[in-house]
């Protein structure tokens, strides 16, 4: 609400000859950063659970991993699950460890996440009970003619929906994710053996959330994921979006609603004053900050292809020069689906 | 000179007394004798001698008999409220002498008018025959504005140039004299002085009317000066002139009443453009902002950038910062005291402004001449016209809208010279569109009936019935997410308040009341697609009601003392579910259980608040004076707000059985001192001020639709002081007032748990602490069409909470913030200047005309409105600042007046 607001509010701003400068208010950075634990249980991938310390608001990104950490996954109704090592990125994301092998979280039972650190720090999260994921009825989109801002030219695109049906319960969180893939091709006559297609992969802009208690039934119509612009990289060939859909914990709701309020509203110019979302997972051997959240969860996933025959004209533009892989995100492995 | 020798001879008397003509005894023929006669027969029969003047005692006659008592006895009696003294020059000589102090006060005062070249006009009061020299006389009469004879509150009345007195609510003065000559000084800034040759004969009154000052005064008055500091009881209060804003530079040539406020000592605000202000570390909810005795709950156009009030409609605004008296309760910080103007009792006015982005317009006159009148005036804003230029080159802005119009009506009925009844309306709306999907409206409207009776020349009253209406409504258009968000606030208001003049007592004493009910909020899907879920936040009832009592005391010629008493109620009541929470700490939608309900009108929360108010003024001498204050306030509802600017949205709570009325004790000191006849005017004050139950949100928290809001609120601690110093120059070609503040502003949240606390308990400053605060203001005459207005701020960047480190999670990059408000934005300043020409004040021209050029931000410099970060993806967080003005803003403005 206060959004919108704001969005008038930095509208007069143009009107009235405001303007946005960068702004560095010099702030220290504790000389101990928390640890991050953020980790992920669903049906549809492998257990994963990624450790670092945050990082300083300096300009520069780096999340050092956390390495040597012991990672297990308890239930009490099914056996414990042992995560491993399995990648430390080397763009400071942090380390990841996953499970060997896919397990499919039961539905109706809890499980809860326990890390040791290589230094004896001990952490565990609240138990996180699974429930039904729903149904994904359907994935649609619609052509809208559109602008953009920064370019301050007519842009083009498609809006992608969601018709959803959550289960049958009194209370529910649900959350959706997008994967989304469109092949980019590139003009290499300047650049011999630098690879001319790629895949590129995309995801949601933010936390899609929505809960029972503001929804009228368990079914959602129209749902509002994804705006995909009309351009010749993305409709190049096709544009494939994959819609993962969950529920969660009212807790881990909560948390990703946080990180949505955030996103949403940093350039709020009312200036809310944020929380740092609260997670689930806390330190029980030592007065240690950490920042965590653990989800345990089943899903329904669903995907389609927009094509550049749903667009209402042929689109036009000249393929940018250099290797495919300057975008980001890009790989040159074909994924299974795009057949 | 006369001083000197007037106690040489008071001197002689003291030693000389002894055996003497006074103690020769009388036989009672002297009854019913002229004094003069009488004295000059004493002469012959006795052998002894009197010097008088013979037009000082002439005005006496021997009323009693005195037959039996000494001289010295009648001619006490009968001189006793007279400035005349008997001194004894010998045994069978004694002479008269007049104290000379008046006359002194009286021709400098003459004088100085004389400088000033402005005419003296003569007056008398009371009957001839009743003429006692110097006794002491009771002045008593209203000061009325000229053109539609309303009263003028907060006028100066000054005798002879020193200790006057200043008007109520009703205009109206009372003054003690001794009979004889004066010159009477009667003056409110931004209206014409008038000085009056006055000679009171006996007790009596003297009406008078002030014009509206031309802008080519001799003395131009600057903005928002405060008037007679002097001679005010209390510090912190203020008499604004609406004349005098005017001509000040303002943001599109929209004269902004609320922006001016801002440039007083103690006054602040968050932002350039932000909504409301605070008062001496208060936040905006708490001032009390009435017009025309109502209260207002938003003060502000087009999300704060203009103010809700239309300048050409208000008569005078009243600004309490201290020492506020009994009669206002419920806001704990301020008091800013609204009236609109009436009609012209003769004859028709139309007056208006056509500005950048608004026009206004205001037309007064008599329905039945010298009996019913009525005022009606209007404002809008053609500000989409901007957004139709810009369309072409910001397309984005298709389908967006920014609406507002303001209106007045006022309409008053004199029955007699002692009653009149008035009805008086305002209603403002904004209506705000961004891109076609969702529209902001919000709407406040006041109507009243007021009765003002005087029942007798010590005894007034005034009634007021009224109702006030609050409400916003958002509404989305886009057909799967179609809603309409709605919320209001209603309040029949009732007001009974009497003045009761005794001699040296000024009496108020009255009761107030009013019911109010709010809708904290109503979702509802408005098309079929919508997958909006219908949500009705329960009503809430309250009524909060007050009885007050205060005396305005003069002690003494120098000493004024204002105390009262003010016993305010608040009754939460139902129909109402109130939430149970088990443990009752912390609060926290876990620990939710069972509910209570309560049936309709059954008490949930009751509150009583015992207020002191006290003032006190000493004249240490006639150009300076200390005063003093103390006031204790109880504030019964709360504005909630999770943004450092608040915002049309944001929703009013009551007190309940969670949130406790929040309590204020404030005092404040104050020496003023004036220089040069007026010329020059000096105060400083120190304040120091703490609040009880201040109402902060935890971080984080979502208000809107929140059926458990107590779990996401937290009452504290808060704390106030500061030193405010003001110079200012009143008289002459430049005139300018400059005012330096120092002051803190702080907040302590400490609950029993962290998740009941802020920053950990500790204590943090306000979002509004801004320690240095500096404004200058001047108005700089050309010509007699030319003049040239000013001002620049200075203020310390206020504190904002800064993302300290960022992290990862699920790909997203994520903030984590500092402790509340432990960085502070740059330092914000600013220069505007403004060019003031007159149109020519030909006779036979049908209207009068001005043009104002304003130029904002003549430097360009870039003040902070808000901050926001950007957490580009995946993980690098910037810093930003918005300016709303990032550059220089010229602007013209041409307001007119037909005669």
């Amino acid at each position: 609400m206060k959004g919108l607001l704001s969005k008038l509010t930095m509208l007069f701003a143009v009107v009235w000859m405001g303007c946005v400068d960068e702004v560095d208010f010099g702030v220290n950075p504790p000389k101990e950063l928390p640890y991050v634990i953020d980790g992920l249980l669903t049906s549809g991938d492998t257990a994963r659970v990624s450790i670092s310390k945050a990082y300083p608001v300096d300009g520069r990104f780096y999340s050092a991993p956390v390495l040597g950490a012991e990672v297990r996954i308890t239930s009490p109704e099914d056996s414990d699950m042992e995560l491993e090592l399995f990648i430390t990125k080397g763009d400071g994301y942090g380390a990841i460890y996953k499970a060997k092998t896919l397990f499919v979280p039961v539905v109706g039972h809890s499980y809860q996440l326990n890390v040791k650190t290589a230094d004896g720090v001990e952490f565990v999260s609240t138990p996180q009970r699974v429930d039904e994921a729903g149904e994904i009825e359907s994935i649609y989109f619609e052509f809208v003619q559109g602008f953009d801002r920064v370019q301050n030219i007519e842009q083009d695109g498609f809006n992608v929906y969601v018709d959803a049906i959550l289960p049958n319960s009194q209370s529910w969180s649900a959350q959706w994710k997008l994967r989304t893939t469109y092949m980019v091709r590139t003009d290499t006559q300047d650049c011999l053996g630098c690879p001319s297609v790629c895949w590129v992969s995309d995801r949601e802009d933010k936390p899609l959330l929505v809960q029972s208690k503001f929804v009228g039934g368990n079914r959602v119509g129209r749902v509002f994921v994804k705006y995909v612009p009309i351009n010749v990289q993305t409709l190049n060939d096709r544009y494939h979006i994959e819609v993962i859909q969950k529920t969660i914990s009212n807790e881990a709701w909560e948390f990703y609603d946080g990180v949505r309020y955030q996103l949403e509203n940093s350039s709020s110019l009312f200036q809310p004053v944020f929380s740092s979302p609260k997670g689930n997972i806390t330190a029980v051997t030592a007065e240690v900050a950490v920042i965590g959240i653990f989800t345990a969860s089943r899903d329904v996933r669903k995907s389609i292809f927009i094509t550049p025959e749903d667009v209402p004209y042929k689109i036009l533009g000249v393929f940018p020069a250099g290797p495919c892989t300057m975008f980001p995100n890009s790989t040159t492995r074909k994924p299974p689906f795009w057949n | 000179m006369t001083r000197v020798l007037f106690l040489l001879l008071l001197a002689v008397s003291l030693t000389a007394s002894g055996q003497s003509v006074l103690e020769l005894k009388l036989d009672g023929s002297e009854q019913d004798k002229k004094l003069t006669q009488f004295l000059t027969e004493f002469e012959r029969k006795h052998q002894v001698q009197f010097f008088y003047l013979d037009a000082w005692l002439t005005p006496y006659t021997i009323d009693g008999n005195y037959a039996g008592q000494t001289l010295s006895q009648m001619l006490t009696d009968i001189l006793r409220e007279s400035d005349l003294k008997m001194v004894l020059l010998h045994d069978r000589a004694m002479t008269f002498i007049k104290d000379p102090t008046y006359e002194i006060n009286r021709r400098e005062a003459i004088q100085v008018a004389n400088r000033r070249e402005q005419s003296i006009e003569k007056a008398t009061v009371g009957n001839p025959d009743l003429f006692r020299p110097g006794r002491s006389v009771t002045l008593r009469g209203r000061i009325a504005h000229e053109e539609d004879n309303s009263p003028i509150t907060g006028a100066t009345v000054v005798p002879n140039g020193h200790q006057g007195t200043t008007t109520d609510r009703e205009g109206r003065y009372e003054l003690l004299l001794p009979s004889g000559r004066h010159v009477l000084n009667v003056s409110f800034i931004g209206f014409k002085e008038r000085v009056i040759d006055l000679t009171v004969y006996d007790n009596g009154s003297l009406n008078l009317e002030l014009q509206e000052a031309p802008v080519l005064l001799e003395e131009v008055v600057i903005n928002s000066q405060p008037i007679n500091e002097l001679t005010i009881s209390r510090p912190g209060q203020l008499q604004l002139s609406v004349g005098a804003m005017k001509k000040q530079p303002a943001l599109m040539g929209e004269t902004d009443l609320v922006r001016q406020l801002q440039s007083l000592p103690g006054v602040n605000t968050v932002g350039e453009a932000a909504a409301g202000f605070n008062v001496r570390g208060g936040s905006i909810d708490q001032n009390l902002v009435l017009y025309d005795g109502l209260p207002l709950f938003n003060t502000s156009h087009a999300l704060g950038f203009f103010s809700a009030f239309n300048s050409d409609a208000i008569r005078e605004m009243s600004f309490y910062r201290g020492g506020i008296p009994a009669e206002y309760g419920g806001r704990v910080s301020s008091v800013l005291d609204i009236r609109s103007k009436g009609g012209d009792p003769e004859k028709w006015r139309v007056n208006g402004g056509l500005g950048l982005v608004s026009a206004n317009l205001s037309v007064r006159g008599p329905i039945q001449k010298n009996k019913t009148t009525f005022a009606v005036s209007g404002r809008g804003t053609y500000a989409n016209w901007y957004l139709d230029l810009l369309r072409d080159a910001y397309k984005d802005l298709s389908n967006s809208e920014i609406g507002f119009y303001d209106g007045e009506l006022r309409i008053d009925h004199s029955f007699s010279a002692e009653s009149k009844l008035s009805f008086s309306y305002y209603r403002s709306f904004d209506k705000l569109r961004v891109r076609g999907d969702t529209t902001f409206r919000w709407v406040n409207q006041l109507g009243s009936l007021r009765l003002d009776q005087i029942f007798s020349p010590r005894l007034n009253a005034s009634f007021l019935l009224g109702m006030g209406d609050y409400n916003y409504t958002v509404s989305n258009e886009v057909p799967t997410q179609a809603f309409d968000l709605n919320y209001k606030v209603t309040y029949p208001t009732f007001k009974a308040d009497f003045l009761y003049s005794a001699g040296k007592h000024r009496l108020s004493f009255g009761l107030q009341s009013a019911y109010y009910s709010f809708q904290p909020g109503e979702l509802k899907p408005t098309s079929p697609a919508s997958n909006v879920r219908s949500i009705t936040m329960e009503q809430q009832q309250a009524l909060e009601s007050g009885i007050y009592l205060s005396d305005s005391y003069s002690a003494t010629d120098r000493i004024v003392i204002d105390a009262g008493l003010r016993l305010s109620y608040f009754q939460n009541m139902g129909p109402a579910t109130v939430n149970v929470y088990d443990p009752p700490t912390p609060i926290d939608d876990r620990n939710l259980t069972d509910s209570i309900k309560y049936p309709s009108g059954e008490p949930i929360a009751t509150f009583t608040g015992l207020e002191p108010r006290a003032a006190v003024r000493y004249m240490i001498d006639d150009k300076s004076s200390v005063k003093l204050s103390f006031h204790r306030i109880y504030q019964y509802q709360h504005l909630i707000s999770n943004t450092t600017a608040v915002t049309p949205v944001d929703i009013w709570q009551p007190s309940n059985s969670f949130f406790k009325p929040q309590v204020s004790d404030q005092i404040s000191f104050g020496y003023f001192r004036d220089f040069k006849q007026k010329t020059y005017e000096a105060y400083a004050e120190v304040f120091y001020k703490s609040m009880d139950n201040v109402l902060d949100f935890k971080d984080g928290a979502q208000l809107i639709l929140n059926k458990t809001l107590e779990a996401d609120l937290l009452q504290g601690k808060g704390e106030a002081y500061g030193l405010e110093t003001y110079f200012s120059k009143s008289q002459g070609r430049l005139t300018w007032a400059l005012s330096y503040t120092y002051s803190r502003s702080f907040r302590t949240i400490r609950g029993p748990t962290s998740n009941e606390s802020i920053n950990n308990g500790e204590q943090f400053p306000s979002s509004f602490d801004q320690p240095h605060m500096v404004n200058l203001s001047w108005n700089y005459r050309f010509s007699k069409r030319w003049s040239m207005t000013g001002g620049f701020a200075y203020r310390t960047g206020r504190p904002v909470t800064v993302p300290l480190y960022g992290f990862t999670v699920d790909g997203y990059g994520v903030a984590y913030f500092s402790g509340r408000n432990q960085q502070r934005i740059p330092d914000y300043h600013r220069l505007d200047i403004a060019f003031v020409i007159e149109g020519n004040h030909k006779l036979k021209k049908p209207w009068t005309g001005s043009w104002i050029i304003s130029f904002l931000n003549v430097y360009g410099r870039r003040n902070a409105y808000s901050y926001f970060f950007s957490s580009s993806y995946p993980g690098l967080i910037n810093t930003y600042q918005l300016s709303i003005l990032g550059t220089i803003i010229p602007s013209v403005t041409y307001n007119f007046k037909f005669k």
